[in-house]
Formats: C-alpha cells, sequence, structure tokens
C-alpha cells in the first residue's frame, strides 16, 4: 500500500555537524528517508543517535550542513528563516514532549495560536477549525481552562489538537508519552492512531519499543545513521559488549 | 550586631558578585539621590538657611498701597511720622530704594554703589557696625550728608580693613564725608550697596509726601503680632489720610514677613525644582525595585535553603534590606559627588537673582540629609522584594531544579512599578516641555527695540560741581561733551543715553495730569518716565510711529517737549491725536510738556510683561544724575569699553564708568531664571525619561528570558521572527500605553502649579502633551525594540531546549 502513496517527505544525504569551539559533532550523516503521504513512521534509536536533530530538520526548526530535503516535491533545505517559518506553519504540526503549551493562554487560545499567524484567516474560520481540533481530541468541553488546570494528559491531547488545527501536512511527534504514565501515554497513542486511520502522516520519535509498535514503519538510527533493524540490534549488541 | 555585620559582608560580597547589576543599581540611585542632593543643598542655603540678622522672624517689610500698586515705596514724611507715632515695633528704619554709583575719588578714580539708610537702619537688622557707629538721628538733620558707613567687602578692598578708618575723610561725587562706621557683612540679601550714606532728611527732596522713594523696614515688639501691628499702621494711616488729603488719600502700608519678601519669590521655582527631583528619585526607586526583583527571583531557591536551614522571615527580611540599604548607601555616596559637581554647576551658571545661591554648598546639612534619603531609599526600594521573596521561600523551591521563575506577583509589581515610572517620566516631560515653550516663547518676543552691537554702562554725576541737586544744565554740558567724544570714536555709530534701561527697570510713580482733565485731590495718572538724549532712538533701534524724536534743539530753556509710546497714546487718548496734547509732570522743572512724537513699545521690566505706557523726555530738560549709556557698534561693542572710560576721564577724571553690559546679556539676564527653570527640569525630565526607559527595557529584557521557551514554541508553530517582535512590543508599548494615560492623568493635575510660570502656554496645552507622549513613546518602545530584536532572534531549537 505505501508504494502508492505519493512521497511527501524526501531527504537523500542529510547531513548535519554542530560546530562547539573547535569541536565538530556529526549528528546525522548521509541520511537517506521519504515518508509518504498518509503514513505512520516511528523513529527510534539509542540517545545521541540525531532522532532530535533529524525531526527539527523535518520539522523546519533547523537546517541541515548538507544534503536535500524534499517537502511536497519542493527544496527546502536552503530555505530562509521567514520562508521556513511560514512553511512551518502550514505544513507541519508540533507534538512536544512536555506539550509546550504556553500558560498564560486557555487552552482555546493555545490551539487557535498557529493559525493566528496565518495572515489571512478569518476569526470564524479560526474559531471553527480551533472547535473541530479540540473535538476530535476530546477537549472541547475545556476551552476555557488554562494548561495548568488540566492533568498532563490532557495537556497532551490539546498539543495534538493544536498541531491538527493548521491542516498540517505530517504530525511532527517528539516523544509525545514521555512526561506521561503509562494509562494516559496509551490514550495519546489511540488518538494519533485514529488520526493515522483518518489519514494523517505522522512521523515520531520514540525509544519505546512498545509506542514504536503503533506504527507502520519504524526507522532506526544509530550514530547519525539510517540502519535497518538487524543491524541497529548487532551495532548495540556490540556497544553493550 | 555581629549579624548585621555579617549580613552587610555578605551584601557586600553578593555586589561584588554581580557587577553588572550593582554598576546599574548604583549608577540608578545615584543619579536620583545626587539630583535631590544638590537641590536639597540650593534650597538649605536659600530658603532653610536663617537670614543673616538677629531674631529674623521680628522683620517685616513694608509697603506702601495705593489704588494702582501694592508695591509703591514710602515717602520720607510719611516715613517720619509712622517712625514717630507707632506703637508696635521696636523699630522703623527706611533706606534708598535702591543702590546707585557714586564716584569715590581714592588712590584712583572709582564708581561705588551707594545707599541711604536712615538713623538706627542697621541696629533695626540686628546688625552692630564692625568698627564705629551707625547712623543717628541727627546725622539725618542735614542737607547733604555728611559722614558714611562702609560696607564690609569696600573696607576690606579699599581700605585694607583698616580699623582706624573711623573718622577719614572720603570723598564722594566731590563731596567730602566723614567714615564713621564699617559694617561687619555686607547686605547682598537686601542690597549689592558698598557704602552707605545717612537720609538728608533736611534735603527738600526728603520733604515730599509724594515722593515715594524709601523701602522700610521695622522690627516688631516682642509679643506683637502682624495683625497687632498691622492694626496700628492702619491708625497711622487713617490719621494721615486725614490731615494731608492731597496726598494720602487711600494711602495705607501693607506688611509682610523680610524672610517671605527675600525669599518668597524663589520658593516656587525651587520647590518645583525639590519635586522634579524626588519625582527622579521615585522613578530610581521603582527600577533598582524591579532589578531586586528580577534578582531574588534568581535566588529563590537560596533563601528556600535559608528557610529549610531554620532562618526566621523576619531574618531573611533584614538579610534583604541589608542589602538595598547598602546598595543605597553606596549609591549615596556616589550620589553625594554628583551633587557636589551639580552644586557646582548651579553656583557658576544658575540665575544671578537667586538669593544665595552662590553660598550653596555640601555641608554637614546636606550630608546628613544625603544619609537619611539613602537609608530610605534603601528601605523603599528593598522593602517590598525582601518580603516577596521571605515569603515565597518554601520548600518546594528546593525541589525545583533551579529554574526560577517570576511570580504573577512579581509580573504585577514589576509592571505596575514600570507605569509608574513612565507616568512621572510623563509627568516631568510634560512640565519641562511646558517650560521649554514658554521660554522659547519668551525669547521670541521682541523686546521692541534691537540688543545686538550695543553696549551700556552707567554714569553717575552725582558730584556737586556739576549741581546734583540744583544745576541739570551742568549734566547736560556733562553729557554733550562726552556725546561728541564718543561719537568721534572710531567703531563707534551712534550713542546715547538713558535713565533707566528697558528689561528690568523698576516701577516707580510717576504721577501727572492731562490739563484740561477733572482729577480729585491725591488723583493722577501714572506712567513710565525716562529721560533720554537724542540717540538713544537710533542706537536701540526703537521705531518712532507718528511726529519727531528728541532732539538736539530740546533743550533746558526751549519748550517743553516730551514723547510717548504707543501703549500710552493709546491708553490715555484713545481715537485721539496724541501729537499736541499736553501733560504735566510732578516735579518737573517744566510747567507743561507738548506731546511731539510716539514710538514704539519696549519691554521696561521683562519680556513677559503687558507693554507699559511710557513717556520719554529730554535729557537736557530734565537731566538726572545718574544715567544709563547705550552705544551702538560697528563691530563687537565690548572692545569700546577702554575708549569709553577714555573719554569719560578725559571730561572729568573723578568720574567713572560702571556696570559694562553688552544689551545682549542684558536680554540675557533677563530671561535667566526662566531659562535656569526650564533647563534644570529638562535635565531632571530626561534623566527621568532614560532611567524609565532603562526600568522597561529591564522589565521587557526580564519576561523576555523568562518567556525563552515560549517564543521557541510559538516560532515552532510558526511565529516569523516579526511576530515574536510584535509580541514582545506590544507587551512594552502596552505598559507604556498605560503609562502614559496615567501619566496624563498626573500632568494635568501636576501642571496647574506651573501656570504662574507660564509665558502664553496653558498648562494643559494640547500640543505639548501630544508631542511629549509620542517622545516618550518613542524612546520606551526604542527601549523594548532591543529585547524584542534579541527574542526575534531567539534560535527555538534552543528555545525549546531550554525548558
Amino acid at each position: 500500500m505505501a508504494e502508492t502513496r505519493q512521497p511527501l517527505i524526501q531527504i537523500e544525504e542529510l547531513t548535519k555537524v554542530f560546530y562547539t569551539d573547535e569541536i565538530e559533532t556529526h549528528a546525522l550523516s548521509g541520511v537517506h528517508l521519504t515518508i509518504s503521504k498518509g503514513e505512520y513512521v516511528a523513529m527510534s534509536g539509542p540517545s545521541g543517535c540525531g532522532k532530535s536533530t533529524l525531526l527539527s530538520i523535518i520539522g523546519l526548526l533547523d537546517t541541515p550542513t548538507a544534503g536535500k530535503y524534499l517537502l511536497n516535491n519542493k527544496p527546502v533545505e536552503n530555505l530562509d528563516f521567514g520562508d521556513r517559518s511560514r512553511l512551518r506553519n502550514q505544513e507541519i504540526g508540533f507534538i512536544f514532549q512536555s506539550f509546550n503549551l504556553i500558560g498564560d493562554l486557555t487552552v482555546y487560545e493555545n490551539v487557535e495560536l498557529p493559525l493566528t499567524y496565518r495572515q489571512k484567516m478569518p476569526s470564524a474560520d479560526r474559531k471553527k477549525r480551533v472547535m473541530e481540533s479540540l473535538e476530535r481530541v476530546g477537549m472541547a468541553h475545556r476551552v476555557r481552562h488554562y494548561p495548568s488546570q488540566l492533568s498532563g494528559g490532557q495537556q497532551q491531547r490539546v498539543a495534538v489538537a493544536r498541531a491538527l488545527g493548521g491542516h498540517p501536512s505530517i504530525l511532527l511527534a517528539d516523544e509525545p508519552t514521555g512526561n506521561l504514565d503509562s494509562r494516559n501515554g496509551e490514550a495519546v497513542m489511540e488518538l494519533l492512531q485514529n488520526l493515522h486511520r483518518e489519514g494523517a502522516t505522522i512521523c515520531m520519535v520514540t525509544h519505546d519499543p512498545r509506542f514504536a509498535k503503533h506504527a507502520e514503519r519504524e526507522v532506526h538510527l544509530f550514530d547519525g545513521k539510517v540502519v535497518a533493524e538487524e543491524e541497529l540490534q548487532k551495532l548495540m549488541a556490540d556497544v553493550h559488549a | 550586631m555581629r549579624g548585621l555585620l555579617q549580613d552587610v559582608r555578605y551584601a557586600l560580597r553578593q555586589l561584588r558578585k554581580n557587577p553588572g547589576f550593582t554598576a546599574v543599581a548604583v549608577i540608578t540611585l545615584a543619579l536620583g539621590i545626587g539630583a535631590n542632593i544638590a537641590i536639597f543643598s540650593v534650597i538649605e542655603a536659600v530658603l532653610l538657611r536663617p537670614l543673616p540678622f538677629k531674631s529674623p522672624d521680628q522683620l517685616v517689610w513694608m509697603n506702601g498701597k495705593l489704588p494702582l500698586s501694592d508695591e509703591a515705596a514710602v515717602s520720607p514724611p510719611d516715613f517720619r511720622d509712622y517712625r514717630q507715632d507707632n506703637r508696635a515695633f521696636s523699630c522703623l528704619a527706611v533706606m534708598g530704594y535702591s543702590a546707585g554709583p557714586s564716584n569715590l575719588v581714592g588712590d584712583k578714580p572709582e564708581q561705588v554703589l551707594t545707599q541711604i539708610a536712615s538713623a538706627n537702619f542697621f541696629n533695626c537688622l540686628g546688625m552692630r557696625p564692625l568698627v564705629g557707629r551707625e547712623f543717628t538721628l541727627s546725622d539725618e538733620q542735614t542737607n547733604l550728608p555728611q559722614v558714611a558707613v562702609l560696607g564690609y567687602g569696600l573696607w576690606k578692598r579699599d581700605f585694607g580693613g583698616d580699623r582706624n578708618v573711623i573718622g577719614r575723610t572720603i570723598r564722594i561725587d566731590g563731596a567730602d564725608l566723614t567714615v564713621v562706621g564699617v559694617l561687619p557683612s555686607d547686605l547682598p540679601l537686601l542690597t549689592e550697596a558698598q557704602l552707605w550714606l545717612p537720609t538728608p532728611m533736611l534735603n527738600s527732596g526728603m520733604n515730599v509726601r509724594l515722593g515715594h522713594s524709601l523701602k522700610m523696614i521695622g522690627r516688631l515688639r516682642s509679643g506683637v503680632t502682624l495683625q497687632q501691628s498691622q492694626a496700628d499702621l492702619d491708625a497711622i494711616a487713617l490719621r494721615l489720610q486725614k490731615q494731608y488729603p492731597d496726598t494720602n488719600k487711600d494711602w495705607f502700608i501693607r506688611q509682610r514677613r523680610l524672610r517671605e519678601v527675600l525669599l518668597g519669590p524663589t520658593r516656587p521655582i525651587l520647590l518645583l525644582m525639590w519635586g522634579a527631583a524626588a519625582l527622579l528619585l521615585l522613578i530610581a526607586c521603582a527600577n533598582v525595585t524591579n532589578l531586586l526583583l528580577a534578582r531574588f527571583v534568581s535566588r529563590q531557591k537560596e533563601f528556600a535553603l535559608r528557610a529549610a536551614l531554620g532562618a526566621s522571615r523576619a531574618r531573611m527580611v533584614r538579610e534583604a534590606l541589608t542589602g538595598s540599604v547598602t546598595l543605597a548607601l553606596i549609591g549615596g555616596t556616589l550620589g553625594a559627588v554628583i551633587a557636589y559637581g551639580t552644586v557646582y554647576l548651579l553656583r557658576s551658571f544658575g540665575p544671578s537673582d537667586v538669593p544665595r545661591l552662590g553660598s550653596s554648598n555640601i555641608d554637614l546639612v546636606v550630608l546628613g540629609f544625603n544619609f537619611g534619603i539613602s537609608l530610605l531609599t534603601g528601605i523603599i526600594f528593598g522593602l517590598f522584594p525582601a518580603f516577596q521573596v521571605s515569603g515565597s521561600a518554601s520548600a518546594n523551591k528546593l525541589k525545583q531544579a533551579g529554574r526560577a521563575s517570576q511570580s504573577v506577583g512579581h509580573k504585577r509589581m514589576s509592571s505596575a512599578l514600570v507605569i509608574g515610572e513612565i507616568a512621572i517620566s510623563l509627568t516631568l516631560l510634560v512640565s519641562a516641555g511646558l517650560l521649554l515653550k514658554s521660554f522659547w516663547r519668551l525669547t521670541h518676543v521682541s523686546p521692541g527695540f534691537q540688543t545686538d552691537h550695543v553696549i551700556t554702562a552707567k554714569l553717575s554725576l552725582n558730584a556737586p560741581e556739576y549741581g546734583p541737586y540744583n544745576d541739570p544744565t551742568q549734566r547736560a554740558r556733562f553729557w554733550q561733551q562726552f556725546e561728541d567724544r564718543v561719537k568721534a570714536l572710531p567703531g563707534v555709530e551712534e550713542v546715547g543715553a538713558t535713565s533707566a534701561l528697558p528689561l528690568g527697570a523698576t516701577h516707580y510713580d510717576n504721577p501727572f495730569h492731562i490739563p484740561g482733565r477733572t482729577y480729585g485731590p491725591s488723583d493722577f495718572d501714572d506712567a513710565q518716565f525716562r529721560q533720554v538724549t537724542p540717540g538713544y532712538l537710533s542706537v536701540m533701534r526703537i521705531p518712532l510711529i507718528q511726529g519727531r524724536w528728541i532732539g538736539r534743539q530740546d533743550v533746558a530753556v526751549s519748550p517743553g517737549a516730551i514723547v510717548v509710546n504707543q501703549a500710552f497714546a493709546n491708553r490715555f487718548f484713545p481715537h485721539k491725536n496724541v501729537l499736541g496734547q499736553r501733560l504735566q509732570l510732578m516735579g518737573d522743572p517744566q510747567q507743561t510738556r507738548e506731546i511731539v512724537g510716539v514710538v514704539g513699545n519696549v519691554s521696561l521690566i521683562s519680556l513677559s510683561e503687558p507693554d507699559w505706557p511710557e513717556m520719554y523726555a529730554p535729557y537736557a530738560q530734565y537731566a538726572p544724575s545718574l544715567i544709563n549709556i547705550v552705544v551702538r557698534a560697528k563691530g563687537n561693542p565690548i572692545n569700546l569699553v577702554a575708549a569709553l572710560q577714555a573719554q569719560v576721564s578725559a571730561v572729568d577724571k573723578t568720574i567713572t564708568l560702571s556696570g559694562v553690559r553688552s544689551m545682549d546679556d542684558v536680554l540675557e539676564t533677563s530671561v535667566s531664571q526662566p531659562r535656569f527653570s526650564s533647563q534644570l527640569i529638562g535635565v531632571f525630565a530626561l534623566l527621568a525619561l532614560l532611567l524609565a526607559a532603562i526600568g522597561l527595557y529591564g522589565v521587557v529584557a526580564y519576561s523576555v528570558s523568562q518567556r525563552t521557551n515560549e517564543i521557541g514554541i510559538r516560532m515552532a508553530l510558526g511565529a516569523s521572527r516579526q511576530d515574536v517582535l510584535r509580541l514582545v512590543l506590544r507587551y512594552g508599548a502596552g505598559l507604556a500605553l498605560i503609562g502614559t494615560a496615567f501619566g496624563f492623568g498626573a500632568s494635568f493635575a501636576a501642571t496647574r502649579v506651573l501656570t504662574s510660570m507660564l509665558f502664553e502656554v496653558s498648562a494643559s496645552d494640547p500640543q505639548t502633551f501630544l508631542i511629549v507622549a509620542a517622545l516618550l513613546m518613542a524612546v520606551v518602545l526604542g527601549a523594548c525594540y532591543i529585547p524584542a530584536r534579541r527574542a526575534a532572534k531567539v534560535d527555538p531549537m534552543v528555545a525549546l531546549r531550554y525548558e
């Protein structure tokens, strides 16, 4: 089924090098990755393998040092900050480990926030989208609440609603269950699965194999490279040896 | 005590550890405290220091009250009646209206400022002569002064402080006088006189009841109130009204405390400055409070630890307060240094007509004030943060992994402080704006003449050989010779003279009648009066509107001529041809004078005064002994000083010039007080604006640092740099707008006190309010822009990791 899907994200020979003082750190080294529309991909790997860096580059929060990145068949690796912001706002929905809701804003305002950065969106449309999103995650009854008045699971649901509100091409979830207990973690994973069933493209970073199993496909990273699962296990065994 | 010392040591260590915070806080406090100390030192010297007289509260100043004036001088015969008949005063005494130059002939001739004084004048003030005696009643019983009392300065300068000067003869204006006493000090508050002569009560000029020429002082008897003394003076006035209805109709004496008369006029402006300085200190306190709040937020964990280790709340408040007071005392010390420099500048460049300004300095009283205000400042700005931090210290804070956060209370307090700062700054800026606009308007008033290239000097022809009391023709002759010589000097365009210069002239009674009109007893018209030479008009470039100006043909034996100004013509001859009308001046050697011309109005007293009716009589027909020469030069008029003095000496070697100034300087001096007040409050307002901008910058910058994670989230969600910039600017602008709104209200209320100091500007001038508000908004938004730009440059990756 994946073969018939259109590619949404195409990454080739992607490299990311961090320079600290005179030390070069190769966070990503020649990564190849394609994510198709409607696909649910889980990215896993040990700490420091480059998962979050790759997710940041996919999410246009960061730029690669070298390599190609096509989003919806358009090259985005060399966009300036403003264009990346605009594209991020329209094409990408983020779900963070620590929810990252803004404490001074209500649930409604938090979900509305990315839509306010769209220049020509009437407030009636914004309201419709916000309410739709909140209803999808089951949080429409909490619009006037502040994040501090919600449980962790509820906060993450609101964060998912915020990510959905902009009708993004892809949802990027960075350890979305990392700050949740197992019950709430399962609930969020179920929510993501439901969204996927409804057609959403999802790329999730996780180090928990239980949650990685929810995805259609699992991408393993090790030392900044995409590796096959068998190769990863061998490498991991070498490390532990 | 040991604990306190430990707290101080710890506070000093904390300040050393945070040099950036310490520098900003100390400089901010130093500016606020320094401004207050400087203004306080001036107020202490000018207003608070006792008058240099014995029991000064018993001294009162008396003015004649006439239907036309509350400030009339007293005539010699009236004074003698009051002196004799009053019961309320232990003494009454008079001095001449002002000090005038006289020619003192010593080793070399010089002009000294002399003034007449009645018997017992100095004793009445509570002064005992340093050497010799003062004037007695017998010294008054002469036609011309026979004795003199030397002022302290003149005695030291010209007589080397010789105590044997008593009995020596000095030659003043050609008359020999015997020195009978030396004063222990000059009387700068009362007069600039250097030499004193007794009132010659037998002189005919001293027996004119309408000749209001003396200033009267009195010392209240012990236990007598102002109401009682006023009743006593009123009873005498009523008797004189009955006895002399032709001269004393409606005549009364109005009395005020001497302190109020001498220091009263400067009180409002100095109190205004003090108010401005106090507001500046408030802004400084608000700034430092905000800094401390931010710093204490970062020390929450430390205080929580202290609480966990058993520190009581009082102990923590004490420690926090010790830190703030230590900071304030360091700021106060630097403030004293700033104040020292400021006071030096105020002494050097302040207006000359603020009494005792020159004696202001940083003395023990001022240093005591400094210590007190520093202590108070430290407590004021330290109290809230101290209670906040000690109150919020709890075990929970210990659990927070070093992540400091601002509570809602902190945020509100910080915002309120900045709003307050902006409101106060706006008030000061509006006040400064109004005063500056008023000053601008004042300096753009045409004085009615041209001051450029004109030099002026005083010339006294009091010498008996020129007939000071009985032969004005000799004075006219002297002038003619002098004028001819000066005209011949290279570089001189025109020369003239007047009995009183415009700008700074004093009101005198110049009663006159218009023949053909009906007047009641003691009724008369009044206008300002000048004796002038033919060259005066062209030197001063005063426009001739109608008829002719005074010419060389107007000599003593020719028909009396007089020129009036436009205000005179409008007031006394409205809708009539004023030329050819006649005036009868009291005390004029001419029976009547014909109005031969009309000239433009000039500012006589000051630029802000309305145009007064004025009369110009030919010097040759009515020559006073004291004149002001005016010379228009082709180049720099100051270059003519030596040549002018040489020409005076060439005519008479015993005569000298004094008070040499350019007319530009005269004009400048006339606006020195409004310039002083507008400039000083302008400096305070700019400092306030600077501090408010720093305050807002601090709060916004701190807010940005607290919101780094939020900014990262917003960017992750698609906010552009402009969105973030707008977000931060909107926060700053919101505070600024609220502050401006409060500031408008405060300004409307505060500027009411400025009304009396403003010239042709309303205290609620909308233009000034709007311009100042726009300036304030621009500056504070500029201050917000720096942290806003920093926020816009936040890397969302870094910001998201910031959590």
